[in-house]
C-alpha cells in the first residue's frame, strides 16, 4: 500500500510543481529578451538622395537590339547622366554577336551616347577585343546599331595572332566573303612578326 | 629540265623579324582570314616581297588557336628582290618557317645582264640558292625588268 500511496503523492506533487514552473520560465523569457531596436531593424541606404534628384543619372543602363546587318549589339555603362540631347557615360562597354560567329567586346572609361541617333562615341582610352585574336587599342572610337558600325577616329595599335600592328584607322565593315564581318585596318597599316617569339 | 640559280644573299635566317606593311588589312571576324591589300610590302632581312594581296597564313598550335604566321600567300602580281636579284611573277608562297618562296606563273628572274624565264622558281633564302623549272629560258642583254 505504501508504495501505492507514495507513487500517487509523487503524482499529486508534480500535479502542482509543474504548472508554477512552467509559469516562472514563461514570466522570466521576457526579462532575458534583447532590446530590439526598431531603429536598426530597417537599414537605410547610404546615398544621398538631393545629388541623385539633381542629376537624374541612370546607374548601369543597357542599350540594345539587332542591327539591320543582324549584329546583336549590347551597350552597357556604369552611371549615365544627360548632357544636353545626349547621355554622357562612364565605363562604358559595347558587345558585338557577329551573325557569322565571332564576337568584338569594346569598352572605355568614357563616352556619349546618342540614344535618338542610335550612336555612341567611346574615347578616353578605348579597348577592342575580338575572339579572332586581335586585342586593339585606340582614342576615340564611334559605334552605332542601326547598321553596325565600328569606326576609330585616331590611329589604332594593335596585338594579333601574327603580331604588332599600327594602322591609320579601324573600321568594322559588312563586306567579306558571303557578307561576313571584316574587321579592317586601313589607311596605312603596319604588321612586325618576330617569328620564333 | 631546270636551272640552278644563286642568289646575292649573306646571312639571312627565317628568325629574321617580318615586317608587312600596306595600305589595308582586313580579318574575317567569322573565319579570322587576315589578307593584306594595296601596296603590300614585305620586308624580312635583305630580301624585300611587293604584291597586289598577301593572305596570312596561321600557325596553330595544338590547341589549334592561331600562333604566329606560317605562310604568305602572295597574289596581284608579285616581285621578290633581293640586293643583287629581282624576281617577278603571278603568284608566290613564301613561307616564314623555312625561309622559301615559291614564285609561279611567267617566272622572271634578273640577275644583273642576265635574265631567266620559266613556269615556277623556288627559291631558299637560307642557303641563298634557286632552282627555276618549266620551260627555262634564258635571256640576255637586261631582259627589260
Amino acid at each position: 500500500m505504501s508504495r501505492d500511496d507514495r507513487y500517487s503523492r509523487l503524482v499529486l506533487w508534480l500535479k502542482v510543481a509543474f504548472p508554477l514552473a512552467a509559469l516562472a520560465i514563461l514570466s522570466t523569457l521576457f526579462m532575458v529578451a534583447e532590446t530590439l531596436d526598431p531603429e536598426a531593424a530597417i537599414p537605410y541606404a547610404e546615398v544621398d538622395v538631393e545629388q541623385i534628384m539633381r542629376e537624374q543619372g541612370v546607374t548601369r543602363p543597357t542599350f540594345g537590339g539587332v542591327t539591320q546587318d543582324g549584329v546583336q549589339i549590347a551597350l552597357g555603362a556604369e552611371a549615365v547622366r544627360p548632357s544636353g540631347a545626349a547621355y554622357r557615360g562612364t565605363e562604358l562597354n559595347v558587345t558585338l554577336d557577329l551573325p557569322q560567329g565571332g564576337r568584338i567586346t569594346v569598352v572605355s572609361p568614357e563616352g556619349t551616347i546618342d540614344v535618338p541617333g542610335e550612336a555612341a562615341t567611346l574615347d578616353g582610352g578605348v579597348e577592342v577585343e575580338s575572339t579572332t585574336g586581335y586585342r586593339v587599342e585606340t582614342q576615340t572610337l564611334r559605334t552605332a546599331w542601326s547598321v553596325a558600325t565600328l569606326e576609330t577616329d585616331s590611329t589604332v595599335t594593335a596585338t594579333g595572332p601574327g603580331g604588332d600592328i599600327e594602322a591609320g584607322r579601324m573600321v568594322l565593315s559588312a563586306d567579306g566573303e558571303g557578307g561576313g564581318h571584316v574587321l579592317v585596318f586601313k589607311d596605312g597599316v603596319r604588321l612586325v612578326y618576330r617569328p620564333g617569339f | 629540265q631546270g636551272a640552278d640559280v644563286a642568289l646575292g644573299l649573306g646571312g639571312f635566317s627565317p628568325d629574321q623579324p617580318v615586317e608587312v606593311t600596306a595600305d589595308s588589312l582586313s580579318v574575317d571576324q567569322a573565319t579570322g582570314r587576315a589578307v593584306f591589300n594595296g601596296n603590300v610590302l614585305v620586308v624580312q632581312g635583305e630580301v624585300r616581297m611587293s604584291a597586289g594581296e598577301i593572305v596570312v597564313i596561321y600557325a596553330t598550335d595544338e590547341g589549334g588557336a592561331p600562333s604566329g604566321i606560317s605562310e604568305l600567300r602572295a597574289t596581284g602580281g608579285v616581285t621578290v628582290v633581293t640586293p643583287t636579284d629581282a624576281a617577278e611573277a603571278r603568284e608566290a608562297v613564301y613561307v616564314i618557317e623555312s625561309g622559301s618562296v615559291t614564285m609561279s606563273g611567267d617566272v622572271l628572274l634578273t640577275q644583273g645582264q642576265t635574265a631567266l624565264a620559266g613556269e615556277r622558281l623556288v627559291l631558299d633564302l637560307e642557303a641563298g640558292s634557286g632552282r627555276m623549272e618549266g620551260r627555262v629560258r634564258t635571256v640576255f642583254g637586261g631582259g627589260g625588268n
